[in-house]
């Protein structure tokens, strides 16, 4: 776990070191010529100010000295601190992700699970074939379709076309600040939630299936337990042990998946952070979104490995290698 | 096995992709395919793959208006199914809605006056390119690592095995938007990044499989026989392991298409004028009122491109693992 954060924000920094100073493209404006107002000497105090004229190891040695005391600086594009503006974004990219992560789970379980129990019947094979579809539609295009025929004037006028809250937000109680927040969050959720239906619930039916096939379920069956409780108790509970680990794997694609869904929905989140920041080589920002991405999904993993040791009792809870 | 109906549709599908792609160059072309004068003699301009310069005229070919030239009298020509070319701009012509008549868009134009016919040929072609390429890196990289990971164990593999678990952990888009702004976003430039990142799929299930079959006997066998550890492990573990790396490899293709179409679609991919069906997405987010067929066709390209290679990959697990037979 702590190999992996280091290894990642260190191939984030070499990715960062690689390009131009971004305090001499600052000066520079885009043709290359130099800024005359801008005199050397200006551009020398500026650059020891930030530190890019000490050696490569130092400004390594600087970067986990600041990581560690979470001291990220100002963005070097428009001077505010870094950790405002991670503070602000991180909720919604977080809320997101943690609402699709629930509707995901919440809809994809029964499915998997009818799917399991009812394989080959007309209706599951229809839903193999809807879910497939909704599996390959990709998410711009979806966002794409969903924004012009949802929202807007033409069609219908259901939702709005884009940003968090509206205009009057300030003047609304609570409830209707929530509502607001909700009506504005619902197609981007529904972006991000039909992709990962097909996959996690072709996986709980695998899954389902394998334990359905297993010694102990036919030893349930020759006791004579009910149907129901063979079900729901005994295969239930160890089918859906894999199905937990699954959401280690979910993580870094949600964190993609929420740039693309971010910027098209005009959502201040991470990914239109992450954007932003790459698209200006806004150093110290690249690094805290970076860190912050890899230290949630490590949370992730490990949340994932801690329920899957609660609840597999076979497991005892060390520090499991996830491989 | 008997392809299945979900099978044989995702083979036409992707077989008529990679005839597109192949032959774009001579399905979208501003060039004649073929001229008749005279009806009698006829002159067959060079293909439009090479120079814009007649050989045995010494024209230049892109002055001439051979659509203009078609409706005089003594001249006929045929030409391509796509009569124009995805670069050429025509301000008088912008945002078209599609239409079906003689030297019509097909497809519509998009803001600059391109066909958008022509720009989804072309971009089928950069599309299978880069399908193609990123993911041979691809597997060749996984390959390798994955290899060499399972075979060796011990340091090589916690080393190993903690790089790819680095690799996997780090959100792939942020990564690749990263180096590509860096080295500035071009066709070339996101094959070998999109290589260089989709490879952790292989390694992992080639380890996997290496473990697997690293204590059998066939290879205790060779190992005996004298055989090097380079020769176990490419002549006689891989060569048993890679079904599991075929299916893996065609649902690589699948996700490599669609970054490649989201990375042009937020405008670091591929560059216009190259073409590329992202690109024309990202066009249409500013005329998404009306201008439906800039949403529509690219859109619907992907998806079919991205169905049948999934299709394909399942086809192949089916065919490849003879328990699900």
């Amino acid at each position: 776990m702590i190999p992996t954060f280091i290894g990642i924000v260190t191939i984030t920094f070499f990715l960062t070191k690689l390009r131009p100073d971004p305090v001499l493209q600052q000066m520079l404006n885009p043709d290359g010529i130099k800024d005359t107002s801008a005199s050397e000497q200006y551009i020398e105090q500026l650059r020891h100010y930030y530190g890019y004229d000490k050696p490569l190891y130092y400004q390594y040695y600087v970067m986990w000295k600041n990581i560690l005391t979470l001291d990220f600086s100002a963005s070097r594009i428009d001077h505010r601190p870094v950790l405002q503006k991670v503070k602000e974004a991180l909720p919604i990219t977080i809320g997101l992700n943690v609402i699709t992560i629930f509707i995901v789970y919440i809809i994809s379980v029964p499915l998997g699970i009818y799917s399991a129990l009812n394989d080959n019947s007309r209706l599951d094979r229809w839903l193999t074939l809807i879910l497939y579809i909704l599996y390959s539609l990709p998410t711009f295009w979806a966002a794409l379709l969903l924004l012009k025929y949802f929202s807007g004037g033409d069609y219908l006028d259901l939702f709005p076309l884009n940003g968090l809250t509206s205009d009057y937000f300030d003047e609304l109680n609570i409830f209707q600040k929530m509502g607001d927040i909700f009506w504005h969050l619902f197609l981007p959720i529904v972006v991000s939630v039909y992709g990962a239906f097909a996959f996690l619930s072709r996986f709980v039916k695998n899954s389902f299936m394998e334990s359905l096939k297993s010694e102990y379920i036919r030893t349930a069956r020759a006791k004579g337990l009910s149907h129901r409780r063979i079900i729901y108790v005994h295969a239930m509970r160890n089918s859906l042990i894999p199905v937990i680990t699954m959401m280690a794997g979910l993580l870094p694609g949600l964190f993609g998946g929420s740039v693309i869904i971010e910027s098209i929905f005009s959502l201040p989140g991470m990914g239109k952070l992450a954007y932003d920041s790459i698209y200006s080589n806004d150093e110290t920002v690249i690094m805290a979104v970076v860190s912050f991405s890899a230290i949630l999904t490590l949370l992730g993993i490990l949340l994932s490995d801690i329920a899957y040791a609660l609840v597999d009792p076979r497991i005892k809870l060390d520090e499991t290698e996830t491989s | 096995m008997k392809p299945d109906l979900s099978a044989r549709i995702s083979f036409y599908i992707i077989g008529f992709f990679v005839f597109v792609a192949v032959f774009a160059s001579f399905l979208s072309s501003p060039y004649p395919l073929l001229i008749l004068k005279n009806k009698s003699t006829y002159d067959i301009p060079v293909s439009p793959f090479f120079s814009a310069y007649s050989v045995q005229k010494r024209i230049r070919l892109d002055k001439i208006d051979f659509r203009g030239l078609a409706s005089k009298s003594e001249i006929s020509a045929v030409f391509t199914l796509v009569p124009f070319s995805p670069f050429e701009q025509n301000l008088d012509e912008i945002l078209i809605p599609p239409s079906f008549s003689r030297f019509g868009h097909y497809m519509g134009t998009d803001d600059v006056g391109r066909d958008v016919a022509s720009r989804m040929i072309h971009g089928a072609r950069n599309s299978m390119l880069v399908g193609l390429i990123a993911v041979a890196l691809s597997l060749v990289i996984g390959v390798v690592v994955g290899s060499i990971a399972g075979f060796y164990g011990g340091w090589v593999d916690l080393l190993l095995s903690r790089f790819i678990e680095i690799m996997i952990t780090f959100p792939r888009l942020i990564l690749i938007m990263a180096v590509l702004v860096m080295r500035k976003p071009s066709l070339f430039n996101v094959m070998i990044v999109l290589g260089l990142t989709q490879w952790t799929g292989v390694a992992r299930i080639l380890r996997a499989e290496f473990l697997k079959r690293k204590t059998f006997e066939f290879v205790l066998a060779a190992k005996v026989l004298g055989a090097t550890s380079f020769r176990q492990i490419f002549y006689h573990i891989l060569p048993n392991s890679l079904s599991p790396v075929i299916v893996m490899t065609t649902f690589d293709v699948a996700d490599v298409v669609l970054t490649e179409s989201a990375l042009s679609f937020l405008g670091i991919g591929i560059q216009p004028p190259d073409a590329s069906w992202g690109q024309v997405l990202n066009i249409s987010k500013s005329y998404m009122d009306f201008a439906w067929w800039l949403i529509f066709f690219p859109g619907l390209f992907i998806f079919l491109v991205v169905v049948a290679y999934n299709l394909l990959g399942d086809y192949l697990r089916k065919y490849l693992n003879p328990k699900e037979r």
